[in-house]
């Protein structure tokens, strides 16, 4: 184990009656959620049922109301900045990588805003656990493939030294190929770690085969489901 | 943008705040000097009122418009001196002139955002200061040392009687610009103000309107000028320099953008402040400039929207005053359906009607988008018969809003064509498309926030029933048969997609999301659309909301005959409405043929649910 | 010809000028949207500052330099959260207009202080000829310029390259949402780009003060060049911003020399037309998507 590994230690987070939506677009309604320490959570729905949103609104990117929001027994404030400091790292949808910047700048930013101490050998632990990246690290970030991209957007994720991971959609328009070894490396990673993973995704089979548990959300609220079940499923998506 | 709302209808407070000025500055005894400074105002206030018009309503910018006050003013002048025009003629050609110089300056500007627009503008007023002060044409414009404007007949410069006519002149000009924006053209600007990209797709021509917009504001800049010029008696090129354009700029800050009124008494206060009360030319410079700041922070609805405000806060506290409010907007609202109503069966004008069944209504043929080196869609093949529901589904990112942006013309196909009712639509613009009768509706509506309703329906008739600028700045004379008819079939699509009655006469922003997709699908409705596109109707609705909705489009789409080509994740939803569907995945079609035999193919239900299957063919590599 | 070669020469040391205030205005622009239109003024009155620093108190020109420098940066941070930062919700235009309302204050302030005595004659930071290059010299100011330029330049593109705040800056010019997501403190480094911008403004007037001499508008025409060259560049590139200042710079200073100061103006204007209609992303920009 690396020195980042050790210090990633994990924390609970607990979220009761969050509301939260665009302008008129009320999206979540009263949600509850708890992710436990070292917990892979999936969180699979239908388009636009919220599941970005409540991401943005763990980590503080839009305006949001809830009863209770705690991360490791500290209050969640209303901010990117404090969130990332606490140890959430946002891995947002469609990857943003920022694409004027080299692979390894991209991983550097990745590791300004949070609480990183050691900061070579954190990025050191999460190249080693990527090693697709290693041959890209001086290559700008916007020529990449999606699939790259999406493995650069995690990995600067993972050098903030996370003690929760979210990531928003990964399976997003990349190949089942591409899907399942991205996935595998990114849940092997937080195992390793000891960050806990929040994976919000349409892939309802991709979130089953990796995560502990998978909650759909459904008219804004969140429900447990077992992924097999395919009439919980479906009547989320049909 | 800029400062809070664009109300509708301010035809009343406005024409009342240049009036009472008017009316004010004739009858009080005023001091010359004051008089003076009221009538340079009141000039002033036009061209504000046309800057106006392009940055409170259209949502472009424009730092030059002193320039356009010198180009009238100085024009106009030249006529009369160097060639002995008489003094109306030589007005019209003025104020022609400058007109004929907006439009090539807008033709070039019209295609740019703001940093653009700005540029060229803040560059123009410098050129045609640096003209008019230079050597070259000094002996028509006086150069540096200026011109001496001869008297109007019969007006005495700083007399009562200018002040007449600046006011008559200005009351002209009020009445005009409410006509105007509360006309086709006026909903034109809000919307082109509001989405260049939705405006284009609802069958605007996004740059004619521009132009438009940016010609009237510099016309009524000469207008300005021509006043200015006759009270000045004395043109000199420094006093329509940048920082002039910058004071109009804040005259329409200061009073409330997006309003007539506001930019009247903003004229009056950055006129009168420093240039009567404030004598020091320096301190007055920089309390100008520190009240504009602070307007800018703190108060940037402006000194209209402010009173408005108010208006409101005490008609909510004050019950008579917002029964007879509430009285006034009930009339509103029932006005326009008191004249005829065609019955739903038959939409009016409906040339297509019960002809769009048998043949093919859309064909997409190998089509390839790409946006540098994505490839966002590839190879795909649509065919959609005319008078079915086509559904168009797939995962987040499949392509899916790209192919309905390529078919109303926004973005450009790189490979491959689509036959819309038979012809091809390569190289044809958004509005041209939407003139074949291609309706679009998009995931978060697209609606004119600041419109009511009704307005924002009659929207979707520009095409149909295009207004001239002529007609619709004289408003319900010319305009009135044209209105009724917009009314009338505003109402009937409303009645159509079930707005009720009470909720058409409030703005648009105020309704509920599934009322304003409702809207957007009016918009769509009421012109002569044959093919019909719904990006995520669904998207954010309850289920309840979402039956509704199916109801409303079967309905429609019976009665219509249209063809509905619709994207949507809820497959109920499209098992509920469609006749076929197409599945697309990574920008391809994965599937085609009618709902129950696709959803019955299990690779399909895998490219929804992620059920692992055999990799597809063009497994990425990593 | 060879004073139009000579003109062309300090010509790319205006352009560098130019370019150097270009490069402020459009990393403001790119990381917070808002085009600075108070950068000209902000400049000179960093020049004024420098020159009363030596008229007043009596420093010696290179003490006035630095007290010129940090006031102009800490003016800088003023600006951002004075004037800028209240109330973002307002929108991009209105705080755009906001920069101009700064100008027209900032030029009051100067005009109410030291307008009845301009323009004022400001000490060259060089003395000398220049260099004698075949036929034709090339003047000490100019290579001063292209030094200073230079030395600027290379200093932004190793912060840029190779410090944390500098990949900090240039995230937030390229995604500013994603800079939030990440938790890099968007408000220091929206303080610290304004600071920047009114350091290299204040550069820029202590470079220029010399040779058009020191009065409250006198950056008024450079703003507009500048931004000219900003279009001509494509709004949103950081070496187009110095590659389109530098034309404006070669292609005004040529025309001034060979005809006359409203030719040169005149030429530059259409010259902003002809790249507009002709090639509305600029020379180094990216075209839009979305046709209209």
């Amino acid at each position: 184990m690396t020195a980042g590994s050790r210090a990633a230690a994990s924390a609970a987070l607990r979220i009761s009656n969050l509301r939260a939506g665009y302008g008129k677009a009320r999206v979540l309604h009263g949600l509850d959620l708890a992710v436990e320490p070292g917990e892979m959570v999936g969180v699979a729905g239908p388009n636009g049922v919220g599941k970005s949103t409540l991401l943005k609104a763990i980590s503080g990117l839009m305006p949001r109301m809830a009863d209770r929001m705690e991360f490791g027994g500290a209050p969640l404030k209303q901010s990117p900045v404090d969130a990332v400091v606490q140890g959430i790292a946002h891995v947002p949808e469609g990857r943003r990588v920022l694409a004027d910047l080299t692979v390894e700048e991209n991983l550097r930013i990745g590791g300004i805003g949070g609480r990183v101490q050691d900061f070579a050998s954190v990025r050191q632990g999460v190249v080693d656990r990527f090693p697709s990246i290693v041959p890209l690290l001086h290559r700008k970030a916007g020529l990449l493939s999606g699939g790259q991209q999406q493995l650069v957007a995690i990995a600067r994720g993972l050098v903030a030294q996370p003690r929760l991971l979210m990531v928003d959609e990964l399976s997003l328009g990349l190949s089942p190929t591409a899907v399942a070894s991205i996935s595998a490396a990114t849940v092997s990673s937080c195992r390793e770690l000891g960050a806990s993973l929040l994976w919000v995704d349409q892939n309802l089979a991709i979130l089953g085969k990796h995560c502990d548990r998978v909650i759909l959300l459904r008219d804004g609220v969140a429900v447990d489901i077992d992924p097999r079940d395919t009439g919980a499923t479906n009547s989320a998506y049909f | 943008m800029i400062i809070g709302d664009a109300k509708n209808r301010t035809l009343v407070p406005s024409v009342a705040i240049a009036g009472v000025v008017t009316v004010a500055g004739l009858a009080l005894p005023l001091d010359p000097a004051l008089q003076y400074t009221l009538i340079g105002a009141l000039a002033w206030a036009i061209a504000a009122i046309g800057l106006d018009v392009l940055v409170g309503f259209t949502g472009q910018v424009s730092f030059g418009q002193a320039a356009f006050v010198a180009i009238g003013a100085y024009a106009t002048s030249a006529f009369r001196l160097s060639m002995g025009l008489p003094l109306v003629l030589a007005v019209v050609l003025g104020v022609g002139v400058t007109g004929v110089i907006a439009l090539a300056l807008g033709s070039v500007v019209v295609r740019y955002r703001i940093f653009g627009i700005a540029t060229a503008t803040l560059f123009f007023g410098y050129v045609v200061v640096t003209v008019l002060t230079g050597d070259t044409f000094s002996t028509v414009f006086g150069g540096a040392n200026g011109l001496a404007v001869p008297e109007f007949a019969g007006l005495e410069a700083g007399g009562k009687g200018y002040l007449a006519v600046t006011g008559v002149v200005l009351i002209l000009v009020v009445v005009a610009t409410c006509l105007l924006n509360d006309s086709q053209t006026g909903r034109a600007f809000r919307m082109v103000k509001t989405n260049e990209a939705v405006a284009a797709s609802a069958g605007i021509r996004v740059r004619q309107v521009k132009m438009i917009s940016f010609a009237y504001c510099c016309v009524l800049a000469a207008i300005a000028g021509v006043l200015y010029s006759g009270v000045v008696g004395y043109l000199s090129p420094e006093g329509f320099g940048i920082k002039q354009s910058v004071n109009i700029f804040a005259m329409l800050v200061v009073g409330g953008a997006g309003t007539v009124g506001g930019p009247i008494l903003g004229a009056l206060l950055v006129t009168i402040l420093p240039g009567y009360l404030l004598r020091d030319g320096h301190v007055s410079a920089v309390v100008f400039a520190a009240v504009l700041l602070v307007f800018l922070i703190l108060l940037p609805e402006g000194i209209y929207g402010l009173v408005h405000r108010w208006a409101t806060v005490l008609g909510r506290t004050v019950p008579g005053l917002s029964a007879a409010a509430l009285r006034s907007r009930s009339r509103w609202a029932t006005a326009g359906r008191a004249g005829p109503r065609p019955p739903a069966e038959t939409p009016p004008d409906r040339r297509s009607s019960g002809s769009d069944t048998g043949g093919l209504a859309l064909e997409v043929d190998g089509l390839q988008v790409r946006f540098g080196d994505f490839v966002a869609l590839s190879q795909v093949d649509v065919r959609i018969e005319s008078g079915s529901v086509h559904a168009i589904v797939g995962p987040n990112g499949a392509g899916k809003t790209t192919l309905l942006n390529t078919v109303c013309g926004l973005y450009l196909p790189s490979q491959g064509d689509i036959r819309i009712f038979g012809s091809s639509i390569r190289g044809v613009k958004p509005h041209r498309i939407r003139d074949r009768g291609v309706v679009r509706t998009f995931q978060t509506p697209a609606i004119v926030p600041d419109l009511d309703v009704v307005a924002n329906v009659k929207l979707g008739l520009d095409t149909d029933l295009k207004g001239s600028l002529w007609t619709d700045l004289l408003g319900p004379l010319a305009t009135g048969g044209r209105e009724r008819v917009l009314e009338s079939r505003a109402q009937w699509a409303l009645d159509a997609v079930g707005i009720a009655a009470r909720r058409r006469g409030m703005l648009a922003r105020n309704l509920d999301l599934s009322e304003q997709k409702r809207v957007e699908l009016a918009r769509g409705l009421v012109g002569q659309g044959r093919l019909l596109l719904l990006d995520e109707p669904t998207a954010g609705l309850s289920a309840d909301e979402m039956q509704a909705l199916a109801q409303t489009l079967r309905q429609v789409h019976r009665d219509f005959g249209l063809t509905i080509m619709v994207v949507s994740h809820h497959i109920g939803f499209i098992r509920d409405i469609a006749d076929a569907m197409t599945v697309l995945d990574y920008g391809r079609v994965v599937g085609t043929g009618t709902p129950d035999d696709v959803l019955a193919r299990a690779d399909i239900a895998a490219t929804f649910m992620g059920v692992e299957t055999a990799p597809l063919a063009e497994a990425e590599d990593l | 010809m060879g004073l139009l070669l000579s003109a062309g020469i300090s010509g790319i040391a205006v352009g560098l000028l130019y370019g150097m205030i270009g490069f402020a205005i459009v990393m403001l622009y790119k990381s917070t949207g808002v085009a600075n239109f108070a950068q000209g003024t902000l400049a000179t009155l960093g020049g004024f500052v420098c020159w009363a620093s030596m008229t007043d108190l009596g420093l010696p020109l290179w003490a006035a330099i630095v007290v010129a420098l940090v006031a102009s940066a800490v003016l800088g941070v003023a600006v951002y959260f004075v004037v800028i930062r209240p109330r973002p919700s307002a929108g991009n235009l209105n705080i755009t207009v906001r920069t101009l309302g700064l100008s027209l204050l900032l030029l009051a302030v100067m005009e109410w202080r030291w307008g009845a005595g301009a323009p004022y004659r400001f000490p060259a930071i060089v003395e000398g000829t220049g260099v004698q290059v075949a036929d034709f010299v090339v003047p000490a100011q100019s290579l001063l310029i292209a030094a200073v330029a230079a030395a600027i330049m290379g200093t932004l593109w190793a912060l840029f390259r190779y410090s944390n705040v500098g990949l900090s800056f240039r995230a937030m010019a390229e995604q500013p949402d994603t800079a939030r997501l990440l938790g890099l403190p968007a408000t220091r480094l929206s303080a610290a780009t304004w600071a920047i911008s009114a350091v290299l403004g204040t550069v820029v007037a202590i470079l220029l003060a010399p040779s058009s001499f020191l009065a409250p508008s006198t950056m008024e025409s450079y703003l507009l060049f500048t931004f000219t060259g900003i279009v001509l560049g494509g709004l949103t590139s950081l070496p187009g911003a110095l590659l389109g200042s530098v034309i404006v710079g070669v292609v005004s200073n040529v025309t001034i020399v060979a005809l006359s100061l409203e030719a040169g103006v005149l030429v530059v204007f259409a010259l902003l037309l002809v790249v507009m209609l002709l090639r509305p992303q600029g020379l180094l920009g990216r075209p839009e998507s979305v046709r209209l």
